[in-house]
């Protein structure tokens, strides 16, 4: 019983279909762990760790001198921004919106800084559902290689007060 | 602490002795996790018809209390009053022990109650409209952290009185050699409950003392860090008190014995051992950490928490099917289940618990706290399709089950309309298992958690959804509908028996 | 112990294969909805 003192020796063998399960899972735990590493090495889709601390100020300011230079047209009053391939581009988020609209070509690589002026956003790229973490205070940087075309929409998922669910962005892939 | 008013009266059905303090304890508790389970339940149906594209029910800032109640309400006050009654009721019931130190006690339930009224009262004052996590620099009122302060450490006390009592019945020698599996597993949860909850002082002090100004910001990385070793870490001590339950219902039920004590022992010390670094994967798709750090953590030192997690999914039902085996019905692969007590709403509870958490759970929790699989779910709505088929269909369908035992053995009264009881736990369960399907397959096709409008109402972008997942969406605000039914069942049922029950002969 | 074959769980080992089937299968779909996705590092 389960919930009655144990008998005296309780240290005993195990039983066979015990023993294969905790067999099975075993082998299923290690398969799981190596699963990770392997990807790293093999797969194409990897959480970045680059990060670097930076102030809100300065962010922005890398953010503003980055839509200046390469700044190719306006939707409803957000910047539309063409960097060169393999660039760093900036994507800066505050309640409750993405500032620029990014304009990528498909197959380049390019390296996305994304950061907050406030408080923690979330950067969660629709279709694709990629999810990633934003928080003020760090730049992280994202070497991403859009490998589809079209338009793409960032929403914002982690709340971030009343207006959370008017932060939405945009990427152009072409 | 002197013996000398401890009073004891033995219990005609299972012949143990129990400490009237003891008992009184165990009633305050249990019965506050009640009112803390309806409040979580009303916010429940509020969120979710809020969440249903078709109702669409609250407003935005109506959504988020509700919301940031819900959590609080069912995640930390419900399940924590009741697991501090699972402590006494372990410790001081199952060993035939006096309690240490029965004024510790209703000192630590005092505080519990105050902080928690303190919370919701913030909360629905629109104090604190910060969520769960309270993520900085996002701030509430200070009394929201103090509340959670108070909540804490009266939990700690609740806990620390737990392994008093342990100590006094081993030196009054209530009971000769190990301790019962039952006992140990509760032992684990509450040991689980000290790293957790020194997790949440050293996140919540310095939080509140921002909140107050005496000192600066709190640096947001630091802080998930730190407070998941609370979030993630709390939540290892509902699943190791939810399988403490389960090999209690399983002997309850259908008398069930460890097939092999040594197994089951040895799986929870894996979970004291390998589960608290699990709260690593919350931040596997945050800045500033390293692969190698999330792997190794993630994988919960090689996945060896989980390891323990399908040896106890294994050893429960197994025991039931020897158990049953035992009585003759060994027709076939079968018999054994189909002859189970299903009627008994104690073995429905405990046979959904183990199913939904180990199915939906246990398979997307793992699967999602994997490096790499964690940016295609993190922050989506597969989240909360996953806890709540490990907490609410999990820990809180075992706390029900149990419930029905409890109210016999501790507040004596019998059950009130066994045939409405008979039916809950499938009501809850089914119904959770809706929410949680739901919710997982609309997260896969990007929908967020924590999100009030998916129409996006007054954004300068709209996306709009695939129509499987709004389709997954309405199976999750059916599945809600069900399961705050089953929650009412529940409540109302344990209300009447308590006030109105009859007395066993 | 005689009766032992009687008694062996042998219903739950199904049970648990049928778990750890459905584990595998989606498992490897996540990855393979993974690896659907831009590239990222």
């Amino acid at each position: 019983m389960s919930i009655s003192v144990p008998e005296r020796i309780w240290w005993k063998p195990v039983d066979k279909s015990e023993k294969i399960w905790v067999g099975l899972a075993l082998t299923w735990c290690i398969v799981m762990f190596i699963m990770m590493p392997l990807w790293h090495l093999k797969g194409g889709q990897n959480a970045p760790s680059e990060t670097y601390r930076v102030t809100p100020v300065q962010f922005q300011k890398a953010t503003q001198a980055f839509i200046e230079k390469y700044k190719v047209g306006e939707e409803k009053g957000t910047a539309i921004v063409a960097p060169p391939a393999g660039s760093d581009i900036y994507l800066n988020s505050m309640m409750w919106r993405w500032d620029p609209i990014l304009k990528l070509e498909k197959g380049k690589t390019y390296r996305l800084h994304i950061s907050s002026m406030d408080l923690q956003h979330g950067f969660s790229l629709y279709p694709q559902n990629m999810n990633f973490q934003v928080l003020p205070g760090y730049d992280y940087v994202l070497t991403i290689t859009p490998t589809t075309s079209g338009e793409f929409y960032i929403q914002c998922n982690e709340f971030c007060g009343i207006g959370h669910h008017m932060m939405v962005g945009k990427i152009i892939v072409s | 602490m002197t013996n000398a008013g401890a009073e004891f009266r033995t219990c005609p059905t299972t012949g143990l002795k129990v400490h009237l303090p003891a008992e009184n304890l165990i009633k305050a508790n249990a019965v506050a996790a009640v009112v803390f389970l309806l409040i979580g339940t009303v916010m429940a149906l509020l969120v979710a018809l809020t969440r249903w594209p078709a109702v669409h029910l609250l407003s935005a800032e109506g959504y988020y209390r509700a919301l940031t109640a819900h959590g609080l309400n069912m995640l930390i006050f419900w399940i924590i009053f009741f697991e501090i009654a699972v402590l006494y009721f372990a410790s001081a019931v199952l060993l035939n022990s006096r309690l240490a130190a029965p004024r510790v006690g209703w000192l630590s339930f005092l505080m519990m109650l105050v902080g928690s009224l303190l919370v919701d009262l913030m909360i629905l004052q629109g104090k604190a409209d910060v969520m769960m996590t309270s993520y900085v620099p996002l701030k509430a009122d200070p009394l929201f952290y103090l509340g959670v302060i108070l909540f804490a450490v009266g939990a700690l006390i609740g806990v620390g009185l737990f392994f008093a009592t342990l100590v006094v019945a081993k030196r009054e020698k209530t009971y000769e050699g190990s301790l019962p599996l039952v006992v140990f597993g509760a032992l684990a949860a509450g040991i689980i409950a000290v790293v957790a909850i020194a997790h949440g002082a050293i996140i919540y002090i310095p939080t509140f003392l921002w909140s107050v100004g005496i000192i600066g910001p709190i640096d947001p990385a630091m802080y998930r860090v730190v407070w998941w070793g609370l979030g993630h870490t709390s939540q290892q001590i509902n699943v190791t008190a939810q399988i403490a339950i389960w090999y209690l219902l399983a002997t309850l039920t259908v008398g069930a014995t460890p097939l092999n004590e040594k197994v089951c022992r040895s799986a929870f010390v894996l979970y004291i051992l390998f589960i608290n670094l699990a709260s690593a994967h919350h931040l596997l798709v945050d800045p500033g950490v390293s692969p190698s750090w999330k792997i190794w953590n993630t994988s919960y030192a090689m996945y060896l928490a989980v390891l323990a997690s399908m040896i106890h999914g294994f050893t429960v039902p197994a025991s039931i099917e020897v158990a049953q085996r035992k009585k003759g019905y060994t027709k076939g692969l079968f018999e054994w289940l189909k002859k189970a007590p299903w009627g008994n709403p104690g073995f429905s509870a405990l046979a959904l618990s183990i199913a939904i958490f180990g199915f939906i759970g246990g398979i997307t929790g793992v699967t999602f706290g994997t490096e790499q699989i964690n940016i295609i779910s993190h922050n989506t709505l597969r989240i909360p399709g996953h806890f709540h088929a490990t907490v609410a269909a999990g820990t809180t369908l075992a706390f029900m089950g149990v419930t029905y035992y409890v109210l016999p053995l501790i507040f004596r009264r019998q059950v009130v309309v066994p045939s409405l009881a008979k039916l809950q736990p499938y009501f809850f369960g089914i119904g959770i298992l809706l929410v949680s399907i739901g919710m997982t397959f609309a997260g896969s096709y990007g929908i967020s958690r924590r999100h009030w409008d998916i129409a996006f109402t007054g954004a300068p972008f709209t996306l709009s959804f695939d129509p499987t997942a709004m389709l997954m969406l309405s199976v999750m605000g059916i599945g809600a509908i069900l399961a705050v039914t089953g929650a009412l069942m529940y409540i109302l049922i344990t209300v009447f028996t308590v006030l109105i029950g009859k007395r066993p002969a | 112990m005689e009766e032992h074959k009687e008694l062996e769980p042998r219903g739950t080992m199904v049970l648990a294969l049928v778990f750890f089937g459905s584990f595998i299968l989606y498992y490897f779909l996540n990855w393979k909805w993974l690896s659907n996705l831009w590239y990222v590092r």
